[in-house]
């Protein structure tokens, strides 16, 4: 049986305008907890490879993989195979302005 | 999701909705924890703090410490008690920064009198009219307050009350029977002139 106390409490706890209030602060709880359980993920998947970058970038080791050359301004350009030539290149499609007609 | 279904909420204890919710952060078992306990939170932070406003707000707050916090439970004393000490903890802190009061306790401010202390028995707080009662209580500095809510409504023993406040039971002991002078003081001088009329 509840004493003064616990039915005092009781009161609190039964009104039925605070279950309004109690939905309310569960949706907040519910879209703080999906952020953290993101945060919690991106933190799993990207915080490894950063800590491993950052030792590789202060012990100076290779990094793994395979090698690419670098990109730089005087490099060739990879063409894919298949693709046609560019238009701009022969003689006879070259583009020729109104005033270069008359003077053919 | 469909054995959370066939399981209905009341089929799970404290201890295996916190240890599902670690497991995979599916936020269906932590629902189950805030429903089972959203509205004792609530109507404790009333309780303490007198203003519904501020309740909402400090429930909010509360139980994210306790989703912050949920994997570092121990069972060292069950959740309920866990809960309730984040509760009273939270409250006593806002109380003490809003209203920047030192006093918490009535033996901050010293003996009220230099009689010799009596133990005054359980029954004459617990025969107070309830809405008497809820006069004296807000009339308390909030950590008395605080402890005879842990010790009559949560029916906490003095050594879990002890943990919730990080006091010792011969401590505890000493606040609790300083409240109850406290809460008796302030009866009597709430209602001398009508002292029958508040019991039951």
């Amino acid at each position: 049986m509840a004493n003064n106390f616990q039915e005092w409490q009781g009161d609190w706890e039964n009104k039925e305008e605070h279950q309004e209030v109690l939905n309310e602060i569960e949706r907040n709880l519910l879209h703080q907890a999906h952020t953290l359980s993101h945060f919690g993920r991106v933190i799993e998947l990207f915080v490894p490879n950063a800590l491993q970058t950052a030792a590789h970038l202060i012990a100076g080791a290779k990094q793994s993989g395979p090698h690419r050359p670098p990109k730089g301004r005087y490099s060739s350009p990879i063409i894919p195979e298949g693709r046609p030539p560019s238009s701009g290149g022969g003689a006879n499609s070259e583009r020729l302005l109104p005033s270069d007609k008359e003077t053919i | 999701m469909s054995s959370i279904a066939a399981k209905k909420a009341k089929d799970y204890t404290d201890t295996e909705l916190i240890a599902l919710y670690l497991q995979g952060q599916n936020t269906t078992y932590f629902t189950m924890l805030y429903r089972r306990y959203a509205n004792k939170v609530f109507a404790k932070c009333i309780s303490m703090l007198g203003d519904e406003g501020l309740a909402r707000d400090a429930t909010q707050d509360i139980f994210i410490k306790i989703l912050l916090n949920l994997s570092k439970f121990t069972e060292q004393s069950s959740f309920s008690t866990w809960v309730y000490s984040i509760t009273y903890n939270y409250c006593i802190d806002l109380i003490r920064k809003k209203k920047k009061i030192p006093l918490l306790y009535t033996e901050d401010v010293g003996r009220i009198s230099k009689e010799p202390e009596v133990e005054i028995p359980d029954s004459v707080l617990l025969e107070m009219k309830q809405e008497r009662l809820a006069k004296v209580l807000d009339r308390l500095p909030p950590g008395d307050k605080a402890i005879l809510m842990m010790k009559y409504i949560d029916d906490l023993q003095i050594r879990e009350i002890g943990d919730v406040l990080g006091k010792t039971e011969s401590a505890i002991k000493m606040q609790i029977m300083r409240a109850k002078q406290k809460a008796q003081h302030i009866y009597d001088e709430m209602y001398a002139t009508d002292p029958i009329e508040g019991t039951t």
